[in-house]
Order: structure tokens, then C-alpha cells, then sequence
């Protein structure tokens, strides 16, 4: 059951040094329940989709946004008013950089208990509680001590288990994890994202998880939408993917990720590169490295097609 | 290269100050030109007559005309305010460069001193040793040199040290480059665009002690037209005759205003980061 | 964390001690005869050679100082050959003056500079934003004494509102004074404000703090401010001094005797043990001020606390 429909979503910068698309066109659909991965190497435009449907484009410095988001019925972009009461209580983000996503002067308690008082009106030593009980159930020891610590005395991992409980606090229906834990180790990541997996079965939570990491993404994500050049390649079951990649970037995604599990140095890529921002795309965002490019690539956007109910590519080669 | 949201802002910031200040340049240069009268003329017959007729800014107690005085005024101020800023920005600079670099007890050095000059109260050490060695421009430059080149001397010291702890400093050291050179070649650049900032903004401000002083009577004597001297005339027929104050006041404030304005720009020109940040920011705030 | 307190007083000392040192060497490096110089050429020779050795000035310098700092201690800043009366006496007079001076010209800067600030930092874009920026541009572009002879013109002589001169009718007397010292300083922490609050609006957690719902003025309260007042705060006390004593002009102007009439006055008279006195006292005020900042700025930002304790427990070693 779909609960949150995103249709052509487009958030562009402008700079200096002409318009940066860092979403040009991305459409996706949640279902209850699931998580739905988004992937595709750093620059492509994950970060900022996941701020867009949070709208937040505007706060991290967009020029242009377009497009809509549909939750409950409504479309969020026509009214950005709704955002007030879906932020944190129903969509909750938990953002990449663990480090500084906390104000420093405030302890984690109080930061937590913020949103607690705003969103469910708890006071007092309910509130207390709730915090107490929150830092709990995501694996913090000690957690009415945690409580009254202050950021910078907490560690990476500790810090993004406490963004996870920021962001459960009010019991939401979605969350989209940016890159959680990407910037700890492995270890770390691998047990905080098996912590969300374990809140995530006892619920009905959905997920939009933003990923780089092929492991990640096999245990974590129901579906996945791969992006390129702030476009979405290729969109489907993770099952599927895996096993048969269809668009050319997808493969080659794919192939870096296996050669670096198997850390086998001798990978050999097409040394392509990655459009600059600034460069306007009329083709296929992913000609410039593509292998199988061809002139129509370059001069005309491949519209998604749909292959069955779970998946759609876009690329011109298939469809031949 | 200038161009964006940001940019604008700055280049009005620029121009203004810098329309300002070239004004005020013209007019000191041409001084003799636009006055009606010499600064010096007195008049006691017209004295203390308001504006109007040929005194366009009225005349003074002694009959002097305010417009004159003002125009050469601006050439005290000015001359004042360039010597002094170009003699404490060397000796600061030396001096700050030679304490970052170096280090060690020179820096000990000098920065206790810096400390001590820097906890008297503002002007209180220009008063005292004006007062002990005599008024004139000449002790007055030297005195305004003494009591800002600290500040000079601290900003240059804190960029040396950053600049030298940064990667490409020690390899030029380690590849046996010259102490000299690598000064020269990679700290100095960097030293400009604070100082360049901060000495464009400290221009207005030692045009108002070198006021404040002749105000006070410690700095310019009369007769000469510095606007300090015009005050402290004035303070005395300021229910009388308000244009003795209005007119010197406003050329102080539009001077000071035109070297803050420069400054400001400057800052924001010279230093991306600011830059970027008033994109950025204007995202975070919905307003 | 007791330790800190008393690492930061015995850097404080030196200072203390170099404008002691600097201000006492006034009385030697003056030219002409200092006795005569206070007190006239025409001093009989009993009185000038009273005074010459109460001064100190026939044993070296060295054990004069010395003998200074002994008095110093036992709260003593020397006698006034001038007015005949001690330095202490002096300085106490014109304390209250500048007391109440420094706390309404204060109250003037953060009332009106920092709302004024944060306001423009957070109006940024606006057109109000702007305004404020070069409104408050030219504010501290108005040196502080020009300013009193304006509102002295304005307020006093046109409107006639408050006194122009004395501090004889009470609070009201300070109003003007308060102000010309005040608002030239509010603009320039209007500034230093908003940028201040304008670098912590940049920050992520600003940004996180609306990711999670969190009403606009609650960020801008709770999250922006919270940062943003800790370097302007800082600020303010270090600047302590220039409110006391910078206040030379204002004090003139409106014929108020505080302390720093006083100095002025005592440099015009050569009157060098009050104004010895004074300097010295208003260098203590301002070495104490600025201890009490940083103080306060380690309750203000937890960070600088443990970085302290971390720093005090290695110490041990």
C-alpha cells in the first residue's frame, strides 16, 4: 500500500558558476512497510532528494523547486504549510553527519526531549521517561546518564543511535536515513543499522535508506531506485537488481561494488566521469561514461519504461 | 567573476565607500578651488552669521567661513588618516610577522607589550604623551602610530601563525627554501586580505581620534581647520549657533562612514567563505 | 578548575604590573622639574622638598616602585599634592559617576544592539535585513563625542527634554550621556552580532533542528541565539573598558566628573599621582571584568568547561 508518492521532483542551486540540477526529474513511490534504498555513487543527488521531500531544499540553498510529494492524500509542495506538522512527527529524517547535527551546547536529553514537547506535548517527568525509554530501545547503555551528556562527549556511534531516537520519538510513519553511520566503521554501521532493522520489524515503519554499500543494501532494502546525475537509471525489486542489472550504470555499479568487497585492485572502469554540475544534460545523464553510448544517448533523455509492475529503466539501448 | 545574489551586495558596499572616499579625495585635492574664503580669514563683523549667501555652511566665532574650513579640513583628516595607517601598517606587519615566525621568546615579547598598550583605556595614552611632548601633527602621527600598531601587529602574527602551520609551509621549509622566500612567497599573500581589511576600516577610526585629540585640544591647534578644533570651538555657541557643529559633524561622520563601507566590502570581497555562507544562509532562514 | 582561576590571574599580573611600571615612569620621563610642574614654578623650597621625598623622586626607581607596589597592596594609590587630598579619596568620588554611567550606557547597547542585530541576521534577505546592516553601518561610523554634541543640540537645547551639563538631577542626567556612549557601541554589536548569528545559522544542526519539526522561532531562539550570544557576550566584557574610562569625551561634554573627566583632568593639571591612581584602577577593573568573561563563558559553553578540566587534570602530571 503506497503512502508516500513523489512525482517529478526537481531541485535545482544556482551559483555563480551557472545552475547546478541536483534533482532533474525524480519520481518514486513508498509502500507501507518497506524500505526503499536509493543508490549511486556520492554527488548524484541522494542527499538532496532526501531534503527535498522533506522540504528543505529551500533551507539548504536551492533556487528552483519543483514537483510533488504526496502523503495522506495531499500534496505537501502545493502547501508547504502541512511540512509543519509531518517534520519530525511523521517523516522523520536522521541526517548523515552524526557530529554536527547536534547543537553543542544543549545535552542529548534535552534535544530529545524538545521534540517530545513540541510534537506530542509531553511535560515533566513523562517526558523524562519517554526519553529515557527512547534512548533505551535503541541499544544506548546507561540511558538516563546518556541523557545529560553533552554531544561532543559522545561518540560517532552513540551519536547516531541518538539521532535514530530523535527521529523515532514520535512514533512516524516514514523514515529516510541519509547515509546513516557511512562515516563510522563498518562494525559500528553494520550493528546500528541492525538495530533500525529490528525497530523496523516490530513495526509498521517505512524506510527510504540512502546507501553506497553493497551490503547495506542487500540485507536493508526491499527496493531500490538507482540515481545518476540526479536522475533516477533504473527503479525495482533489490532481489531483482542484484541478480539481473539492467541499465548500463547498474551494472557498472554494481561490478565496483563487488571488485571492492573482494578488494581486488585490478578493476578496470571506464574512466568516465560524472557531467559537471554546471553543464545542462539534453541526453542521457550517464552518456558521458556509458560504454554503450550512442549519439541519440547524447541528444535525447530516455524516458523510464516500465518492464513489469516492480521495474523500470531508462535507457534508450533497451528499449531497442 | 562578480557576479550572484551575494556579489551585488558587496559591489554596492564597494562602490559606495568607494564613491565616498574618492569625493573626499577630490575635494581635499582641490580645496582652493571651492572655498569662498581662505580657511584662516577672519571676519569679525560676519561672525557667527548662519548659513546663507556666500558662507554656504555659515561662519564661525572669529568670523571664519565654516565651508572653507570644513573643504581644508578634510585635507588634515585625511593626510592624517593615510600617513598613519601606512606607518602602523608596516611596523605592525614587521613586527607581527617577526613574532609568528619566529616564535619563541620574541613572541612572549611581544605580545605582553601588545597586552599592556592595549589595557589602557582607548585615547588615554594618545592624551598623556601628547600632553608630555607638545601638540602638532608630526607628535600626533607618531603618538596615533604607537597606540595602534599592536592591533597590526596581533592580526598579522595570528595569520602568520595559521599560514605556517599549514602543509605547503613545511615543505617548502624541508625542501631548504630561504626563512626569507618562504615569508615573502606564502605567508605575505596571505597576510593581505585581513590586513588590507582591517586597515581600510581603521582608517575611519583614527580620523576620529586624531578628532577626538584636537578636540580635546592634545593634537591640531587652532587656528588650523581640523574638524576637531571646529568642535571644540563649537561646543562653546552650541545653543547659538548650531551650524559651527552640524557641518564639521556631518563631514566626520560621511568620511568615516566611506572607509567603513570600503572596509566592509573588502572584507566580504577578499574572504569566499563569507561568501558561500550568505548563500547558504538565506536557505536556512524562511523570512 | 580552581587552578585555571589562578593561571589566569598570574597571567593578569603582568599587565597590571607593566601599566603600574609604565605610569610611574611618567613621573621621570617628564620634562622639566615634575615637582615644579605640578605645583608651579613658584613653590617655596619646604614644600618642594616635602613633596620631592614623599615622591620618592631622590632614592632609585626601583625601590620607589617597589615602595608603590607595598601601597598598592595595603590599598593605598598615593596622596594628591594638587588638591591635597589622597588619590583614593579622588577616585571614590568620581566612581559613582562612572558607575552609573558605564551600567546605562550598557543597558543602551543591549537593549537596542542585539535584538538589532540578531533581527538583521535572521531578515537577512529582506529588504529590513539590509536596511538594519548599513543603518547600523552608519551608527558606529558617529564617533561617540560627535554624538553627544548632537543630542546634547538636539535633545537639550532644541526639545529640551533632558540636562545638557552636571550630574546634579539624578538618573535623568545620564540619559544623554548613556546614549552618546551607547548607541555608537549598539551598532557595532548590531554587527557583531549578526554575524555571529549569521555563521550559526550556516551550521547543520540549525538545519536539523527544522528537519525534525522544530516551530521557526524555536530554532531561531533555542538553537540560533543559544550560540550566536556566546562570542557577543565575550565580546562585551572585553570591551568592559572602553565603557568605563573611553567615556573621556562624553564626560567632558556633559560636565559629568567621572573617572574619565577625572584622568583628563589630571593630565591637563599634571596632577601624575591621581592620574596614576586612576589608570592603575581602571586597568584593575578591566583585568577583573575580563576574568569574569571567561568565567562565564565556561558555565555558557559546556565545550570550554571539560576543555578546561582536561587541561587542568594534565597539569597534574
Amino acid at each position: 500500500m503506497e503512502i508516500l508518492r513523489v512525482n517529478n521532483l526537481k531541485t535545482y542551486f544556482k551559483t555563480t558558476h551557472g545552475t547546478v540540477k541536483a534533482v532533474d526529474g525524480v519520481s518514486f513511490s513508498l509502500n507501507r512497510g518497506e524500505t526503499l534504498g536509493i543508490v549511486g555513487e556520492s554527488g548524484v543527488g541522494k542527499s538532496v532528494t532526501a531534503h527535498t521531500v522533506m522540504g528543505l531544499a529551500r533551507n539548504i540553498g536551492a533556487g528552483i523547486v519543483d514537483g510533488e510529494v504526496w502523503y495522506e492524500g495531499k500534496d505537501l509542495f502545493a502547501d508547504h504549510g502541512l511540512y509543519g506538522q509531518v517534520r519530525g512527527a511523521k517523516i522523520a529524517l536522521i541526517p548523515q553527519e552524526a557530529g554536527t547535527a547536534l547543537n553543542p551546547v544543549m545535552t542529548v536529553g534535552d534535544q530529545l526531549g524538545e521534540v517530545l514537547s513540541v510534537h506530542l506535548a509531553l511535560s515533566g517527568s513523562e517526558k523524562q521517561q519517554r526519553i529515557v525509554q527512547l534512548l533505551g530501545l535503541v541499544e544506548l547503555p546507561n540511558p538516563s546518564q546518556t541523557a545529560r551528556l553533552y554531544p561532543f562527549q559522545l561518540s560517532g556511534g552513540a551519536l547516531q543511535r541518538v539521532l535514530l531516537a530523535i527521529a523515532l520519538s514520535c512514533g512516524p510513519e516514514i523514515i529516510i536515513a541519509d547515509e546513516p553511520a557511512s562515516s563510522l566503521d563498518t562494525t559500528i554501521q553494520a550493528q546500528i543499522l541492525g538495530t533500525i532493522r529490528d525497530i523496523k520489524g516490530k513495526s509498521e515503519l517505512s524506510m527510504i535508506l540512502i546507501a553506497h554499500d553493497l551490503g547495506v543494501i542487500s540485507q536493508n532494502c526491499d527496493r531500490l531506485l538507482v540515481m545518476y546525475g540526479g536522475r533516477v537509471m533504473e527503479s525495482g525489486l533489490t532481489s531483482e537488481i542484484l541478480r539481473q542489472p539492467l541499465h548500463p550504470y547498474t551494472i557498472e555499479l554494481l561490478e565496483i561494488y563487488r571488485c571492492l568487497d573482494e578488494g581486488d585492485l585490478g578493476c578496470d572502469f571506464n574512466k568516465g566521469y560524472l557531467p559537471s554540475s554546471y553543464e545542462d544534460v539534453p541526453g542521457c545523464a550517464f552518456a558521458g561514461r556509458c560504454r554503450q553510448a550512442r549519439d541519440r544517448c547524447r541528444t535525447e533523455r530516455p524516458a523510464p519504461l516500465i518492464i513489469n509492475d516492480n521495474r523500470t529503466v531508462s535507457c534508450h539501448f533497451l528499449s531497442a | 567573476m562578480l557576479t550572484g545574489k551575494g556579489m551585488t551586495e558587496i559591489n554596492k558596499t564597494i562602490i559606495s565607500g568607494g564613491v565616498i572616499i574618492t569625493l573626499l579625495i577630490i575635494v581635499a585635492i582641490i580645496a582652493p578651488l571651492i572655498s569662498p574664503s581662505e580657511p584662516l580669514a577672519q571676519n569679525l563683523s560676519a561672525s557667527l552669521s548662519s548659513p546663507g549667501g556666500s558662507a554656504f555652511f555659515g561662519t564661525d566665532s572669529l568670523g571664519r567661513d565654516i565651508f572653507s574650513r570644513v573643504v581644508y579640513g578634510s585635507r588634515i583628516s585625511l593626510t592624517v588618516g593615510i600617513t598613519v595607517l601606512t606607518l602602523t601598517l608596516f611596523l605592525g606587519t614587521f613586527l607581527g610577522m617577526l613574532a609568528g615566525y619566529f616564535g619563541g621568546v620574541l613572541d612572549s615579547v611581544l605580545m605582553r607589550v601588545s597586552d599592556v598598550f592595549m589595557s589602557f583605556p582607548p585615547l588615554v595614552l594618545a592624551m598623556i604623551v601628547m600632553a608630555f611632548i607638545g601638540p602638532g601633527i608630526a607628535n600626533l602621527v607618531g603618538v596615533l602610530v604607537i597606540i595602534r600598531w599592536p592591533q597590526f601587529a596581533r592580526l598579522v602574527r595570528g595569520q602568520v601563525i595559521s599560514v605556517k602551520g599549514m602543509a605547503y609551509v613545511d615543505a617548502a621549509r624541508i625542501a631548504g627554501t630561504h626563512p626569507l622566500k618562504i615569508v615573502l612567497k606564502h605567508i605575505l599573500p596571505n597576510c593581505f586580505a585581513p590586513v588590507i581589511t582591517y586597515g581600510t576600516m581603521s582608517v575611519g577610526a583614527i580620523i576620529i581620534d586624531e578628532t577626538a585629540l584636537s578636540f580635546l585640544g592634545l593634537g591640531i591647534q587652532p587656528p588650523a581647520p581640523s574638524w576637531g578644533v571646529m568642535l571644540a570651538d563649537a561646543k562653546n555657541y552650541i545653543a547659538a549657533a548650531p551650524w559651527l557643529v552640524i557641518f564639521p559633524g556631518l563631514a566626520m561622520i560621511v568620511t568615516v562612514l566611506g572607509f567603513n563601507l570600503l572596509g566592509d566590502g573588502l572584507g566580504y570581497l577578499l574572504n569566499p567563505k563569507q561568501r558561500e555562507r550568505i548563500e547558504v544562509t538565506h536557505g536556512n532562514i524562511k523570512g | 578548575m580552581f587552578k585555571y582561576v589562578v593561571r589566569r590571574l598570574l597571567i593578569l599580573i603582568p599587565i597590571l604590573l607593566g601599566v603600574a611600571l609604565i605610569s610611574s615612569l611618567m613621573f621621570y620621563i617628564v620634562p622639566g622639574d615634575i615637582v615644579r610642574v605640578m605645583l608651579g614654578q613658584h613653590v617655596d623650597p619646604y614644600t618642594y622638598a616635602n613633596v620631592r621625598t614623599a615622591l620618592g623622586l631622590d632614592i632609585p626607581f626601583g625601590e620607589n616602585f617597589l615602595g608603590f607596589m607595598r601601597n598598592i597592596c595595603r590599598g593605598d594609590l598615593g596622596f594628591s599634592y594638587i588638591q591635597q587630598r589622597s588619590v583614593n579619596q579622588v577616585i571614590l568620588e568620581a566612581l559613582p559617576v562612572t558607575i552609573k554611567l558605564t551600567v546605562v550606557s550598557l543597558l543602551v547597547t543591549i537593549i537596542v544592539g542585539i535584538p538589532v542585530g540578531i533581527l538583521a541576521a535572521v531578515k537577512d534577505r529582506r529588504a529590513i535585513g539590509q536596511a538594519v546592516n548599513y543603518g547600523a553601518m552608519i551608527g558606529f561610523s558617529m564617533p561617540s563625542f560627535l554624538l553627544a554634541l548632537f543630542l546634547q543640540l538636539f535633545f537639550g537645547v532644541w526639545l529640551g527634554w533632558f540636562p545638557i551639563a552636571g550630574s546634579g538631577r539624578g538618573l535623568i542626567s545620564y540619559v544623554l550621556p548613556g546614549l552618546a556612549i551607547g548607541l555608537p557601541l549598539a551598532a557595532f554589536y548590531a554587527r557583531v552580532a549578526r554575524a555571529s548569528m549569521l555563521e550559526v545559522l550556516t551550521q547543520e544542526y540549525i538545519l536539523f533542528a527544522t528537519a525534525r519539526g522544530l516551530p521557526f522561532n524555536r530554532v531561531i531562539i533555542n538553537h540560533g541565539l543559544r550560540n550566536a550570544l556566546i562570542p557577543v557576550i565575550t565580546q562585551i566584557g572585553m570591551d568592559f573598558g572602553m565603557f568605563m574610562t573611553g567615556a573621556v569625551l562624553t564626560e567632558t561634554i556633559f560636565n559629568l566628573p567621572g573617572m574619565g573627566r577625572l584622568i583628563f583632568s589630571s593630565i591637563n593639571a599634571r596632577d601624575f599621582p591621581v592620574l596614576r591612581g586612576a589608570l592603575l584602577f581602571s586597568a584593575l577593573i578591566v583585568v577583573i571584568v575580563n576574568l569574569l568573561v571567561d568565567l562565564s563563558y565556561i558555565r555558557l559553553d559546556p565545550r570550554i568547561a571539560s576543555a578546561i578540566v582536561r587541561e587542568g587534570s594534565d597539569a597534574d602530571r
